[in-house]
């Protein structure tokens, strides 16, 4: 909500093809600074100051595409200008320069459309299939000539070393795991249920925009509904619990405990409990947040990562509560 | 000649995430730190007892800008107008704050905007801030954006493109043909307020 983004990048929501980025809808509070010039920071501490911008500016041009020199040369320019984030700044100059050089147009136009619009076209849907659609193109690329579902990536993987069944090169389902020694088919006990989580539209955890004072001023209008633990009224019920009650939660995976209050509603499955990961924010200085309250995520979903995306399994186990 | 706008809003709520509200409020400088709204999105259990049709609902409210406004009829001193194209207005100068307006309103639209809330705004809001005198106050359908050619700030920002604002008295105009589909509907017709604010519901949607 409140940053430029430092690069112009597909759209990944229209299966037209198109660029978009992001364009700050509110300004920064305090003396925040955009990541991009954080991690430029922490690369300095940790390479040296002198090596740190071509090291890190190298990376992104290899990885990104987006050409190290005139990136460094604008964020010299604008480090003398003043500019509070001058790295994010010269990545989104540059940026804009060399994607409307792709697209062959110019950048004000460029930032002109995207501002207006919100994307730039560059062909459509059917055009592209007009083009590359498989059928048009027979025989396929594979080995067989034919379409197979199988992943020459994970085949490359597994070649590598990677050979647990994650790395499969077809297409094969895992049953999730909850609980330990116990299937998903096992009842779940009278306190425990599993845990589900998602967003509110006025906050993001521990962004500044948090303490944002009239999206904080919505959130306290809503609190009950966005800092507390949900709850189908059937099982809170049984255990005695009602809508405002203090609740602990224990992960029964990896033993994390958290405090809450419960939010009784039948808007949630009665075997899950739902929490908003806005809150919970545990830094004084957003005074508002801070205030807020609220159960934060962090403290009930354990480092579990999955192997092959590195992706949280932020979902994969069961939680008891009961009233505090 | 080109006819007089008639202004409406259609607001789907199928696709309303309850983001608004911020925008309303910096754009009007409501003071906020009282919970005070000039719209407020409510965040809704709807579909009855049985937990396969319970759903959660995001429902704004605002201003309904009737054609036949009970806020307007009660007012004494006659600072609740009506302009030509629609849009029910508030003089803060004529406003004596008597709340009449409140109580007739079947939309709980209306609030009191006191002294001190014009002290802090001048606080919260800053060097921009614009209110200078008391009122009971609501949605002008941001008349002064409007009459630039702009949409409501609610209009203008809502990521979910429920809310649509157009001209009734323009046929081919989107918010003008959904009113006469019947698809979009207002609130509490039956109390004969001829309001311009109308909603989709999903089960309107699916049909």
């Amino acid at each position: 909500m409140e940053r430029d983004e430092p690069t112009f990048y597909g759209n990944g929501v229209n299966q037209d093809l198109a660029v978009t980025t992001r364009y700050a809808a509110i300004e920064p509070m305090y003396d925040s600074e955009e990541i991009p010039d954080v991690l430029l920071k922490l690369t300095e501490i940790i390479s040296g100051k002198e090596e740190a911008f071509d090291k890190l500016a190298g990376m992104m041009e290899g990885l990104a595409g987006l050409p190290a020199a005139p990136t460094k040369a604008a964020w010299e320019r604008l480090k003398a200008e003043g500019e509070k984030s001058p790295f994010t700044k010269a990545c989104r100059e540059v940026g804009l320069i060399e994607t409307a050089k792709r697209l062959h147009t110019t950048p004000e136009n460029l930032d002109k459309t995207l501002r207006e619009k919100g994307v730039y076209h560059e062909e459509s849907m059917h055009e592209l299939l007009e083009q590359y659609a498989v059928p048009h193109k027979l025989p396929t690329t594979t080995a067989s000539g034919r379409i197979e579902f199988f992943s020459t990536l994970f085949d490359m993987l597994r070649s590598q070393g990677f050979t647990t069944p994650h790395f499969s090169v077809l297409a094969r389902p895992f049953a999730a795991e909850c609980r330990e020694n116990k299937t998903m088919d096992q009842a779940l006990d009278e306190d425990e249920f599993y845990f589900t989580y998602g967003k509110v539209p006025t906050v993001s955890y521990g962004s500044t925009n948090s303490n944002n004072p009239v999206l904080a001023a919505i959130n306290t209008w809503k609190k009950d509904i966005y800092t507390g633990v949900w709850l189908h009224p059937d099982r809170a019920e049984k255990l005695g619990i009602q809508s405002g009650d203090k609740i602990r939660l224990k992960n029964t995976l990896s033993g994390q405990e958290a405090d809450g209050h419960a939010y009784v509603t039948r808007k949630v499955r009665s075997d899950t409990l739902f929490l908003h990961s806005a809150f919970g924010v545990e830094n004084p200085q957003l005074t508002r947040s801070y205030a807020m309250g609220g159960t934060a995520t962090n403290h009930l979903i354990p480092h579990n990562v999955e192997p092959v995306v590195a992706g949280f399994r932020s979902q994969e186990f069961t939680i008891r509560i009961a009233k505090a | 000649m080109a006819k007089t706008p008639h202004y409406a809003m259609v607001i789907d709520l199928n696709t309303c995430v309850g983001a608004c509200m911020a925008a309303c409020a910096m754009e009007n400088q409501t003071p906020v730190w009282e919970n005070k709204w000039r719209t407020y999105v409510h965040d809704m259990e709807i579909g009855g007892d049985n937990d396969e049709l319970i759903r959660r609902r995001f429902f704004p409210r605002l201003c309904n800008h009737c054609d036949n406004p009970p806020c307007m009829s009660v007012c004494p001193t006659g600072a609740t107008h009506k302009l030509d194209n629609g849009i029910v207005m508030v003089d803060d100068e004529l406003c004596m704050g008597c709340r009449a307006c409140a109580m007739a309103c079947p939309y709980d639209a209306r609030y009191d905007v006191t002294y001190d809330d014009v002290d802090q705004g001048k606080e919260f809001y800053g060097e921009l801030h614009h209110r200078s005198r008391p009122s009971v106050d609501k949605c002008s359908f941001c008349a002064h954006r409007v009459m630039r050619g702009l949409k409501p700030a609610c209009v203008e920002t809502c990521v979910g493109s429920s809310r649509l604002f157009g001209d009734l008295n323009d046929p081919k105009d989107e918010v003008s043909k959904l009113v006469k589909s019947g698809v979009a509907k207002p609130l509490m017709a039956h109390l004969g307020t001829r309001p311009n604010v109308y909603y989709i519901s999903d089960i309107e949607r699916t049909t």
